[in-house]
């Protein structure tokens, strides 16, 4: 597949701390990507041995590990290629899907939904890069092979949709971890300040 | 063997030869077999020959066509295949629809002929493979999506990869462990609705193959319904529409939703073609353009993967014209009442004939509807609308349909709002009058209203009146009022006046109203009924309030006037007028209040002149009303008597006054002699007493038991009925002490008398027997009292009495009273000083004043609380003396007595005023005397001028008794003792 360019060619539309609305709106996501994966898996008519045996598995867009450890570019950098990932599998599971339901119908909804929510991260993802100068690296997305038959079409959506929902999982956990050990740095940080104050201030 | 014998037996050879050879003849063998396979219809084609021979000889045959499934060529169908044969048929050719995915397994055909009775050979097995004998790696599972009818069967089949078997079949919500093959066929029998996106069914394998799964969607669904409530129309001549409705759910969406086709039998031409309709808007449209035809005959086809449905019908376009919504719509004034108004239409290029509706909406909500003449659709069409209400504010807007075959109307346009024109107000004003007499005339006080059908017709209304003296020649007055104002005060004479009322904008003025006012005298200004004020009482309804009148022959009509709001401003003075031949008006005033009192007037009315006929008062309805306030003005061991004197009747009470009910509660089971029994809505039993004059506000409650508590209440009535009873009065009824009294005093008096009787005779017999007095000489002599020689000494004359008069400034004095003084003052005398003053307090008992007592007077004390000689009385029970130095034997203290209430502060107020001048003198009993039988009030009403000689002072206390209480109680009232002391 062909690379993605993104460019940076103004950062004036950008929020000031990117960083924290990247924090925020993976908090929602993660919410919505479940709803999300719950809401297909019960409109394609899949059972739960469908599920188990056919749709939990791995796909390659998503990264393995915790990105949040990395440093903060190179995570930005595995969310930005996830995201573009997700960007086009919701493109493609919104048309197969529109083959097989009512123009009105929730799942296309929903998937809608999520679809804006992914481009939205992916503005703020190239904010993140932008105010610090950057702008992330082209990707490759890894190829995947046509599917044309339907239920293979509801098989290929149902992987994605999981794993979308368990790779916003573990990131919301880990961002918010990571907040939290911020948090208990800044205040060690104080009151190691504070003990060095000498007495009476 | 001759020659005969040899020809026949020749001839026999050859026509068995023949015989023979055509029978070998009638067989046609298949001599050419193809079988092949159309997977998207999952069809078997079978194409196959026999000679050119069967062919050209056409020959009706019977070909029978075996199928088989499997390797192991199990035979799954046989059809037998008639024809003819002709040289058009060739090669024959036939299909087989087949259930089984024809990739699930091998399938065979074979044929063979029949011709007259006789099989040909069978052909050899031609064989289509199926792919279960691939060595292919992936699993596979056919058919893929497949769109089948809700209740028909299904059949699939799952194909392992090479070296893989099946493990699981996974259906729906249902998983099934297969046996270990690597083909594996089932069928689903009657299959039922399911979710939109189909049902998935995967088949998973184990074996070797880097794919372990294979799945497939099944679609069920139904047929397409037929296309319902078509309707085609045509807006501008230019193009058409058909619209219709896709009926009810097929239950299969996407890309398997039903797609519609019109085709037209005229212009062989198909309008529309893949239209689909959505599962939540169920409408299909369908556009084109009708260039010059202008009739079609259509057939609308509703088709899906499992069929299709159709309905003919006809339109005709001129016959459904729906025009476009008329624009431009604006006015021009012609009059106060005419207006003209145009609009524009469409199409402008082509002219289709309309008529057009005019809506005119009135400001009051009142509709109007204007229909034009025959228009053409591009032309600026026009409409004139008269009897248009002049300064008013109308509303129009406008629709069209066409004039021929009327198909419906279009939109109505936007609205266009105008005014019309100012005119002079119409119709007339409602004139009406209240007449207050005062010194030297009289005050009109004017009123006017509307009468229907009156319209202002402009801004700035007033009202222009005029009054004139129609007995003396005098300029007629006139006032001006404006609106919104509708009365005012004008001061006439005792003349007969003309007053007349105009309403007047810029333009002109209505037709004048008039009344006429009557003369009068200085002494019959006020409008009364034969010179009395006598109301008529009436009875509300839930309607309103009925007025009657004794109608009479002399009056061409009637007006009933009151008050909305009697007791508040403004009142709201109010009017109503009825025809000559009413005897009655219903008073629906909205503003009727339950439980206010309304006075009616009404008037009798000929040629403008008036005169009031009769007064009426009454409620809406009527309402329970206040509990009277009751005081206890009397309470003897058998009846306690019960007041509300202060109890108003009148129109401040929400209802008329019809009387009182006194309710009595005692022990249970007990009744009082006189009531009726009454249950209250609490269950609760009362001795009831109903009083019917509502100006009785006294009652007596009798045969009470006593030392017996009870409850009483007393509650007035209405129309409206009467309060619960939540608060009552609650009442010891008094011990009969008689009972425990008497018996000592018959035992004491007999001892005393014959003790001094006894006394008497010793000292008499010591006295006369002892030394025999001299015939002359005289009995007794005292200094200053003489008795006669000849009168016989009494036990009575013996007891000293003195009466001990103190001053704070004097020094005691002793006079001795005479017997007939004395007995003066025990019907009379109340020493006030020697008693506490009898102050009410909260609780309705009695107690001291302070300040009195320091003034040097002495009370009258509450004697149920505060007597210590009275432990067991009762309240009210009795009124003492309570002596200041020494208390005396109770008997002599203590009697049964009647009540008197003392209650009336103002009352003692005063007295106790007037004793202030004489405080001086304090009299001091020091000697108590009872004085049973004689009462409180005996002793008020001897307390004449001249009667009290000595003794005024001592009837403060009385005094303080009110004067309703004394008026009816003396002959029961208290009775009070008079004390002398001993010389």
């Amino acid at each position: 597949m062909e690379p993605v360019n993104s460019s940076c060619a103004s950062c004036q539309r950008c929020p000031k701390d990117p960083l924290s609305k990247i924090r925020d709106q993976t908090r929602l996501m993660e919410r919505k990507a479940r709803d999300l994966s719950n809401c297909y898996v019960t409109h394609q008519g899949l059972h739960r041995t469908h599920i188990d045996t056919l749709c939990h598995e791995p796909v390659p867009g998503f990264p393995k590990g915790k990105i949040v450890t990395q440093p903060e570019m190179d995570m930005l950098q595995q969310l930005y290629r996830t995201m573009v990932y997700m960007n086009q599998s919701l493109q493609i599971i919104r048309e197969h899907q529109q083959d097989l339901n009512e123009p009105d119908a929730v799942l296309l909804q929903e998937l809608r939904h999520a679809h804006l929510a992914v481009r939205g991260l992916l503005s703020n993802i190239v904010c993140a890069f932008c105010v610090q100068g950057a702008s992330p690296s082209p990707v490759t997305i890894p190829e995947r092979p046509t599917v044309t038959k339907a239920f293979q079409q509801k098989i290929e959506g149902c992987k994605v949709l999981w794993n979308y929902a368990r790779f916003m999982e573990r990131l919301a956990k880990s961002l918010r971890e990571n907040r939290k050990q911020v948090r208990r740095t800044k205040m060690g940080r104080r009151q190691g300040k504070k003990k060095k104050a000498p007495p009476g201030c | 063997m001759n020659h005969f014998e040899l020809q026949t037996l020749l001839l026999c050879v050859t026509a068995c030869f023949c015989i023979y050879h055509t029978k070998e003849s009638r067989v046609f063998p298949v001599t050419f077999l193809n079988v092949s396979k159309n997977s998207t219809l999952q069809q078997l084609l079978v194409e196959w020959d026999v000679s050119d021979s069967a062919h050209e000889s056409e020959q009706e045959m019977v070909f029978e066509i075996q199928v088989s499934q499997t390797e192991e060529k199990n035979v799954v169908w046989i059809e037998y295949y008639n024809t003819t044969l002709s040289k058009l048929t060739k090669p024959l050719f036939w299909s087989w629809d087949s259930e089984l995915p024809l990739e699930c397994a091998s399938h065979s055909v074979r044929i063979r002929s029949k011709v007259a009775e006789v099989w040909s050979p069978w052909s050899s097995w031609e064989t289509v493979l199926g792919l279960d004998t691939s060595d292919a790696d992936k699993p596979l599972i056919f058919p893929e999506d497949k769109v089948v009818q809700e209740g028909s069967n299904f059949t699939f089949c799952c194909i392992g990869g090479k070296n893989q078997k099946v493990e699981k079949i996974i259906i729906n919500t249902s998983s099934l462990v297969s046996t270990p093959k690597r083909t594996i066929v089932r069928t689903i029998n009657e299959v039922s609705l399911g979710a939109a996106g189909g049902q998935a069914i995967s088949c998973t394998f184990n074996g070797s193959g880097y794919k372990k799964y294979t799945g497939t969607l099944l679609h069920v669904g139904r047929l397409p319904d037929e296309p319902k409530n078509i309707s085609c129309e045509t807006r501008d001549m230019k193009t058409a529409k058909c619209t219709w409705n896709s009926g009810n759910n097929v239950y299969i969406s996407g890309k398997y939703l039903a797609q519609y086709k019109l085709f037209d039998w005229f212009s062989q031409k198909t309008l529309c073609s893949e239209i689909q309709v959505s599962r939540s808007e169920e409408w299909c449209v369908c556009s084109w353009d009708i260039h010059q035809q202008m009739t079609y005959n259509f057939t609308l086809t509703a088709e899906n993967k499992l069929g299709k449905k159709s309905v003919n019908f006809n339109f005709d376009v001129a016959h459904r014209v729906y025009p476009f919504q008329p624009s431009d719509l604006w006015e021009e004034y012609v009059s106060a009442s005419k207006v003209k108004l145009y609009w524009t239409m469409e199409p402008r290029d082509k002219a289709i004939e309309l008529i057009c509706q005019i809506e005119d909406n009135h400001p009051d909500g009142k509709v109007e509807w204007h229909n034009s003449s025959v228009v053409h659709s591009n032309t600026y069409a026009n409409i004139m609308i008269s009897g248009l209400q002049p300064y008013t504010i109308h509303k129009f807007q406008i629709r069209c349909g066409a004039a021929k075959h009327f198909w419906k109307w279009s939109e109505w346009s936007k609205d266009l709002t105008i005014t019309t024109k100012e005119a002079a107000p119409s119709g007339k004003l409602d004139l009406w009058r209240d007449i207050t007499p005062v010194m030297g005339g009289r005050n009109v006080t004017l009123f006017w209203k509307q009468l229907p059908g009156f319209q202002a017709n402009g801004r700035n209304i007033s009202y222009e009146i005029t009054w004139e003296n129609l007995e003396e020649a005098t300029e007629p007055e006139h006032i001006s009022i404006s609106a919104p104002h509708n009365s005012t005060r004008i001061c006439i004479g005792y003349h007969s006046y003309r007053i007349s009322i105009t309403a007047k904008n810029h333009i002109n003025s209505s037709s004048p109203s008039e009344i006429i006012i009557s003369g009068a005298t200085d002494n019959d200004a006020e409008e009364k009924i034969n010179g009395t004020d006598k109301e008529e009482r009436v009875e509300g309804t839930d309607h309103g309030i009925w007025i009657h009148w004794q109608p009479r022959n002399t009056f061409d009509g009637y007006i009933v006037d009151w008050y909305n709001f009697p007791n508040s401003q403004p009142c709201d003075f109010q009017w109503k007028r009825s025809g000559f031949n009413t005897s009655g008006v219903l008073i629906d005033a909205v503003a009727f209040v339950p439980g206010v009192r309304y006075h009616f007037r009404v008037f009798g009315s000929v040629a403008n002149k008036a005169s009031l006929l009769e007064k009426k008062v009454g409620y809406s309805k009527e309402l329970p009303p206040s509990d009277p306030d009751v005081k206890i003005i009397g309470l003897i061991p058998y009846s306690v008597s019960l007041a509300w004197d202060s109890y108003r009747t009148d129109g401040t009470q929400p209802g008329f006054i019809r009387g009182y009910n006194i309710y009595v509660k005692s022990l249970p089971g007990f009744n009082l002699k006189g009531s009726t029994k009454y249950m209250a809505p609490d269950g609760l039993v009362w001795c009831k007493y109903t009083i019917k004059n509502p100006e009785e506000k006294r009652f007596t409650v009798e045969h009470l038991v006593p030392n017996t508590a009870y409850e009483l209440a007393v509650k007035a009535v209405t129309g409206g009925g009467e309060t619960p009873i939540t608060q009552t009065l609650n009442i010891n009824a008094l011990d009969d002490s008689n009972k425990i009294y008497l018996p000592l005093v018959l035992g004491i008096i007999p001892f005393v008398l014959i003790t001094a009787i006894c006394f008497w005779k010793h000292k008499w017999l010591k006295d006369y027997c002892s030394q025999i007095p001299s015939p002359d000489r005289k009995v007794l002599s005292f200094d200053g009292f003489k008795v006669a020689s000849e009168t016989e000494l009494k036990v009575s004359d013996c007891i000293p009495d003195a009466v001990t008069l103190e001053s704070k400034s004097e020094a005691k004095k002793l006079n001795l009273w005479s017997q007939r003084s004395m007995l003066e003052e025990r019907k009379t005398a109340i020493t006030d000083s020697s008693w506490l003053p009898l102050v009410p307090n909260e609780d309705g008992d009695f107690t001291y004043s302070s300040s009195d007592s320091e003034a040097g007077i002495w009370h009258l004390k509450n004697p149920v609380y505060s007597s210590s000689a009275a432990h067991d009385s009762m309240p009210y029970q009795n009124l003492r003396m309570l002596h200041t130095s020494e208390p005396q034997p109770l008997p002599l203290l203590y009697q049964p007595q009647h009540d008197i209430e003392i209650m009336n502060k103002d009352t003692v107020v005063s007295r106790r005023e007037t004793m202030i001048g004489d405080t001086s003198l304090v009299y001091i009993s020091q000697m108590e005397v009872p004085c049973s039988g004689s009462r409180l009030n005996d002793l008020y009403c001897s307390t004449e001028p001249g009667e009290c000689l000595g003794y005024n002072l001592s009837s403060d206390v009385v005094t303080s008794i009110s004067d309703g209480d004394l008026e009816q109680y003396s002959p029961t009232s208290t009775s009070t003792m008079g004390t002398l002391l001993p010389d």
